[in-house]
């Protein structure tokens, strides 16, 4: 079978708002220049942002520096401001060829139809997530971490459903 | 002529198993099986049960091909009148021969019809409705009483005398009504589901279908092609002996399937009834992946939701044929005649040796010719006056007897029919005519547009009286209708309208494309003619089913329009006609007609029954998919919920967590627990998780005046590094959430909700934020689930706490009460609030969600020798209680104020508006006599009332008495050394000091004493705690 | 299921991301307290039970979060315009409203 889902080490996540996206001394301030339409993203040196809204970005990044963007955002003239999201949500790493076709088991939206380097908020078997896809074959999928248990089951039975499909297939 | 009957069936036995198979009677694959017939596959016999006797079968075959081949027709017992019934159809519209399948524990499967249900080795399967055995039932002394039971009989017959509902009539209806029995256990299977998105759905492989996906798909749109059977080709699988450009019609068929498997852009899925038609082109097709299997593979799913989502749909669903309504047509050996024609040419089967056709169709003709060239005696009774030459001259040569002008009015024969009365037309009325002695009578009344799926789209139906049938007409979504399911009669009109759809929705979807030509050299169907040529006859006595499942017949249908039901709605209320699990597929265009004629009325004005989701019967499974066990409903659960569960906490749910409600030691039951948990918190202190509640971030310059805005309080100057008790109202002014707002920077706030209010306050809150304060700078975010909380109240809180706390001096004096500070606790960055729902000294303390569980045990290690306790969601409850804290949502209900739950001094009243503020004022809100929130002390101070206990003013008055409140939260208080009440009551705080009584549920009354709802510590001299 | 067009997303998505918000253009006033009793009865209890074109709420809460306005016809239960919060109701041309 094609696919592996592999939960990803915890990684600096912040709730980024602000009406300006060009706003003077953002770009410093988060280390990245903000995406302006939904669901495209811009990825700089360890940084990655994702338009989720029209005044609303998530952006990954080292934890440890979580603090100071935080921090610089308070200090800028065009208000901003980050939240620490760090600990909501947990990731999922969707690996594989017959990756989309498991992610088709919850999400109602076409996954193939996300490109590279692009991502959305939707939801999966019910439960609310945000898909960032890395490549052809490689989407994370981010969950509260409360529902990171169900969303988990499901994917793996998921997985055993397209082993049996395999099994079935070969006989 | 003589007539000698081959034996139809054994005398049945008790279902066993087939691990060591004893011989079977006949020929491997049965003894009506054709040499050189059908699509089965002789070199692969297999075993399978019905009531026990071993029947052989092929694979290729259904149940229902398989007992034909052994000579078996009868098959099971009617819903109404017990009358025994065989195999009307060969496919899923059959009404009749419904059976049971067992698969193993649990796998016990009612209702499956024979003629879906595909044989495996060791296949279990048993007839329905009938006790003790299918032979003698005794329940068939209903087709006796029949003519008492005739339309509305239930309606009319279960009124009076009105005690005997409960204890004679609905136990004898369960016992006799009902088709198989339920399964016993749960089912084990898995099933599940998927998302597709496709430029083009084809619904339907036959050759329309095959036709109009190879179009789409040559032109490059990416095309799923659905079809409920086995294998794709419908009517194509019954006519190997049509000629497609110049190829045998299965070859054809073989070369387009393989050319569909080929393009990477189609998708093909057999065993899939597309089941609804939804809004914008969603359709729902259930795919069936292993009942057909013996042993499927572990983790294989049973069957599997499709919702497919398509640009453009192509319904290309055929036509059904329609039964002929006369006396007896329900008789086992009684079936359609195109069903006799599939079993012949696509499973080797012929269903009898000595054969009635009742015909007003051409294709009877060509169904006659083969039955008679595969060895059977045919005749024709053809109501029409003529057909044309070649139909005929095929018949002829095939050595088919016919008569024209003649019609099928009755049948003979117990548990198959032996004989059937033709009598001929004259001035329409059949008249004189003669028994025919036959082992088998096929219906041909033409054949009825499958315009199901149309119909779930709300699409207008057109009545075409020529073909009479309903026919799709305006088309309410994007798609074509075509082939026999559009009015399409014949090979080539499949073909041609198939391949123009695929084209036409190709080109719809973006794609250049051209329909293909096929020419057809010949098909069984013949090149003429329409899909319905003659009205079916009608010639009816009490016999003469329309419904077959329903046991419904055509003078049911006539009467229920003599008592007045004037349109097809209430007919088949009245009649449940087109009401069982076909949904009427057989019998719905047969009612309307006679109930038209009746009427004295065309078709279209008396109208056409609703076709509703599903197409055909579906499982509870399919539908259920994941939401059911573990996955029933995500069960949330907090980073510290692992230790209380290694602490043996017994849980409860609350919204959708999961949440420790009490930690029992041994020996200990929840009463005694939880009073050990208040005592031990109120005298040294108790640990809390309170995780779930809710939390929003507030953030940007705005947000004081945002949140000022919303909750009833002041908070526009609430100071950095202090909290407040916070009340949320809807514009209605009744109490929706509240919480705690800390105050952690001018631009930051963290604002707390209940648990369940959560993810309700943060879509209210957003309200507002977009489409009303929309002056405002101001950002929500929910950190719930950012924060684990734990709670430390009691006396001793602050010295378990103070050794854990880094860069923040917690005295009572530098953190005050309602304090909130970020600071490090257990060397993890932390936002400390003092606050209290106990009364106790409190803290809480939130700390980044991953490091909750290493938090919560340094704090239970610094505690546990303070003498502390760790206490779940009821002892919470009630030392809240003890206090007259409110819970939101159970002292409250919706209708409560701020001034009704006593805390009107929440409200900032020098506020010029607030969200219900305005509300408040309504009269309603300020008018006396509403319920007020007080406490109840019981006379007998260890009775604990039941909440939601109604309370009347005593003494107790005779019923019906007025009730003027009830008791919304009720405990045992370790404090009180007695119970204790809160209570909603008119004038409630005007009752103070008076008595109420509480009427039980087993006449009884209960006393109590109307009490300020604050049971301990008025003064809150206990909020200051033992200095670190 | 529906397919929505998110005037913010500018793309349509599936109804499972959307919920249901309520009749659209009624406005809170500036200050609720200046109101009769009649006056805000009307603006708290009263709404349209319209047979044709209906102007609704939607927020995209699995998505961007917006919330947005929704010409729908509730008799055909067919999505025929949406539009921004704050964008006053547009007249529908004749093509939308067939």
């Amino acid at each position: 079978m094609s696919v592996t889902v592999k939960e990803l080490a915890p990684v600096g996540r912040l709730s980024v708002r602000t009406e300006r996206a060009d706003a003077e001394g953002l770009v410093d301030a988060l280390g990245l220049e903000l995406p302006q339409r939904i669901g495209t993203r811009a990825t700089t040196g360890g940084r990655d942002a994702l338009c989720v809204g029209p005044d609303e970005w998530t952006v990954t990044l080292p934890e440890v520096d979580c603090a100071a963007v935080i921090a610089a955002l308070d200090e800028l003239d065009e208000p901003a401001c980050a939240v620490d999201i760090s600990h909501r949500e947990t990731t999922f790493a969707i690996e594989g060829p017959d990756g989309d076709t498991l992610l088709s088991m919850g999400c109602p939206i076409d996954v193939t139809a996300i490109e590279s380097g692009a991502g959305t908020r939707t939801v999966f078997a019910d439960v609310p997530v945000t898909l960032w896809r890395d490549g052809p074959t490689l989407v994370r999928m981010d969950v509260w971490r409360s529902f990171a248990p169900q969303v988990r089951t499901i994917l793996e039975d998921g997985l055993g459903e397209l082993a049996a499909q395999q099994k079935l297939r070969a006989a | 002529m003589s007539l000698t009957l081959p034996r139809t069936d054994a005398s049945p036995q008790h279902a066993g198993t087939l691990t060591k198979p004893r011989a079977i009677d006949g020929p491997v694959g049965g003894a009506y099986r054709v040499a050189g017939e059908g699509r089965v596959n002789r070199d692969r016999p297999m075993l399978f049960t019905f009531d026990g006797r071993v029947i052989s079968a092929l694979e290729g075959d259904t149940v229902a091909s398989a007992l034909l081949a052994s000579g078996i027709h009868l098959l099971g017992r009617s819903f109404k009148y017990h009358r025994p019934r065989g195999i009307l159809t060969a496919g899923s519209e059959e009404p009749n021969a419904l059976i049971g399948t067992d698969r193993g524990p649990g796998r016990r499967e009612p209702n499956t019809r024979a003629t879906v249900q595909e044989v495996f080795e060791g296949l279990r399967t048993t007839s329905q409705n009938r006790w003790p055995s299918l032979r003698f039932d005794i329940g068939a002394v209903n087709d006796l009483a029949s003519p008492l039971i005739g339309a509305g009989f239930y309606y009319k017959t279960f009124m009076k005398p009105r005690g005997f509902w409960d204890k004679v009539y609905e136990p004898l209806i369960r016992k006799a009504a009902g088709l198989g029995t339920a399964p016993d256990a749960i089912d084990p299977d898995i099933y599940t589901s998927r998302y597709a998105h496709a430029d083009v759905l084809v619904v339907g492989a036959g050759a329309a279908g095959i036709a109009a996906a190879l179009a789409a798909g040559r032109a490059g749109a990416s095309v799923m092609l659905v079809d409920e059977q086995t294998e794709i080709g419908g009517g194509l699988l019954s006519d190997p002996d049509a000629v497609i450009d110049g190829q045998p019609a299965w070859n054809w068929l073989a070369a387009a399937a393989a050319e569909l498997d080929g393009m990477a852009n189609v998708t093909v899925l057999p065993r899939a009834t597309a089941i609804a038609y939804n809004h914008q082109n969603m359709v729902a097709v259930a795919e069936r992946l292993t009942d057909h299997l013996a042993e499927p593979p572990a983790g294989m799913p049973r069957e599997r939701l499709w919702r497919v989502r398509a640009k453009q749909v192509v319904l290309a669903q055929g036509a059904l044929e329609k039964p002929m309504v006369f006396a007896g047509n329900d008789r086992p050996g009684v079936m359609l005649a195109s069903a006799a024609h599939t079993y012949l040419k696509r499973y080797g089967v012929l269903v009898g040796k000595q054969i009635i056709v009742a015909s007003a169709h051409d294709s009877a003709w060509a169904t006659a010719a083969a039955l008679a060239e595969a060895g059977a005696y045919v005749r024709i009774a053809e109501a029409r006056a003529d057909v044309p030459g070649p139909v005929r001259q095929r018949a002829v040569d095939a050595g088919v007897e016919f008569d024209f002008s003649m019609v099928a009015t009755g049948t003979a024969g117990r548990d198959r029919v032996y004989a059937a009365q033709l009598q001929l037309l004259r001035d329409g009325e059949p008249r004189g005519g003669d028994w025919f002695p036959c082992d088998t009578v096929l219906m041909a009344g033409g054949w009825t547009p499958s315009v199901h799926l149309f119909s779930h789209t709300k699409g207008k139906l057109r009545w075409d009286s020529k073909r009479q049938a309903f026919l799709p007409g305006e088309c309410t979504e994007a798609c074509v209708a075509a082939g026999a399911g559009a009015g399409v009669w014949g090979l080539d009109g499949a073909l041609k309208t198939g391949s123009e759809a695929g084209a036409s929705v190709a080109s719809a979807a973006g794609y250049e494309a051209e329909p293909a030509k096929v020419k057809v050299q010949s098909n069984c169907f013949g090149d003429v003619g329409s899909i319905a040529e003659a009205a079916p006859g009608s010639y009816a006595s009490a016999k003469a089913f329309v419904d077959y499942q329903n046991d419904v017949t055509a003078k049911d249908v006539r009467q229920a329009v003599q008592e007045g039901m004037r349109s097809i709605e209430h007919v088949k209320r009245y009649t449940t006609s087109g009401m069982a699990t076909d949904q009427g597929k057989s019998s719905n265009i047969n009612a309307l007609l006679i109930a038209a004629e009746a009427l004295g009325k065309s078709p279209p004005e008396v109208g056409l029954t609703t076709f509703r989701p599903p197409y055909t019967p579906t499982t509870f499974g399919l539908f259920a998919n994941h939401h059911r066990g573990a996955t029933f409903d995500p069960e949330r659960r907090t980073s510290i919920d692992a230790w209380a569960a290694d602490n043996g906490a017994v849980f409860e749910p609350v919204s959708q967590w999961r949440r420790a409600r009490y930690f029992p030691r041994s020996g200990e039951n929840m009463d005694a627990a939880v009073l050990r948990e208040c005592a031990t918190t109120r005298e040294a202190c108790g640990v809390f998780d309170a995780s779930t509640l809710g939390k929003i971030e507030v953030t940007g310059p705005d947000a004081a005046e945002f949140l000022n805005r919303i909750y009833t309080n002041p908070l526009a100057k609430l100071p950095v590094g202090k909290c407040r008790y916070a009340l949320l109202l809807g514009e209605d002014g009744y109490i929706r959430d509240d919480g705690i707002i800390g105050r952690l920077s001018e631009t930051r706030f963290h604002v707390t909700t209940t648990t369940g209010g959560a993810a309700r306050v943060l879509a209210m809150m957003e309200d507002y934020r977009q489409t009303e304060f929309t002056d405002l700078k101001v950002w929500l975010t929910s950190s719930t689930e950012q924060w684990a909380t734990v709670a430390i109240n009691g006396p001793k809180a602050r010295k378990v706490l103070a050794p854990l706390v880094d860069g923040l001096d917690i005295a009572h004096e530098a953190f005050a009460h309602m304090s909130i500070a970020e600071c490090a606790v257990a060397g993890v960055p932390a936002r400390l609030m003092r606050a209290s729902f106990t009364g106790e000294c409190g803290f809480e303390v939130n700390v980044p969600a991953r490091h909750g569980r290493a938090v919560w045990e340094a704090i239970w290690a610094s505690a546990e020798p303070h003498g502390g306790c760790v206490y779940g969601t009821e002892t919470m409850h009630v030392l809240r209680a003890e206090k007259g804290f409110i819970i939101v949502g159970q002292d409250t209900d919706g209708t409560v104020t701020p001034d009704d739950a006593g805390l009107a001094w929440a409200l900032g009243k020098k506020k010029p508006d607030f969200v219900g503020k305005r509300g408040l004022m309504r009269p309603d809100l300020t008018a006396s006599g509403r319920k007020q929130l007080v406490g109840l002390m019981t006379e007998d101070p260890t009775l604990r009332l039941p909440e939601g206990a109604q309370i009347v003013r005593g003494p107790l008055q005779p019923p019906p008495m007025p009730m003027i409140g009830h008791v919304t939260s009720s405990y045992r208080s370790a404090a009180l050394g007695r119970t204790f009440a809160m209570a909603l009551i008119e004038d409630g705080r005007s009752l103070i000091g008076s008595k109420v009584e509480l009427p039980t549920l087993d006449g009884e009354r209960q006393s109590a004493e109307v009490v300020k709802p604050m049971f301990y510590d008025a003064e809150n001299a206990r909020l200051v705690g033992e200095p670190a | 299921m529906l397919l929505i067009y998110c005037p913010y997303c500018e793309e349509e998505r599936p109804e499972a991301e959307f919920t249901y918000a309520g009749q659209a253009h009624i406005v809170r006033p500036g200050n609720p307290s200046d109101m009769s009793d009649d006056e805000f009865a009307a603006f708290l209890f009263m709404r349209d039970n319209a047979k044709g074109v209906h102007a609704e709420r939607w927020r995209h809460t699995h998505g961007c979060g917006r919330f947005f306005n929704v010409l729908r016809d509730t008799v055909t239960d067919k999505i025929l315009m949406t539009y921004k919060a704050g964008e006053p109701r547009p007249a529908l041309s004749t093509e939308a409203a067939q």
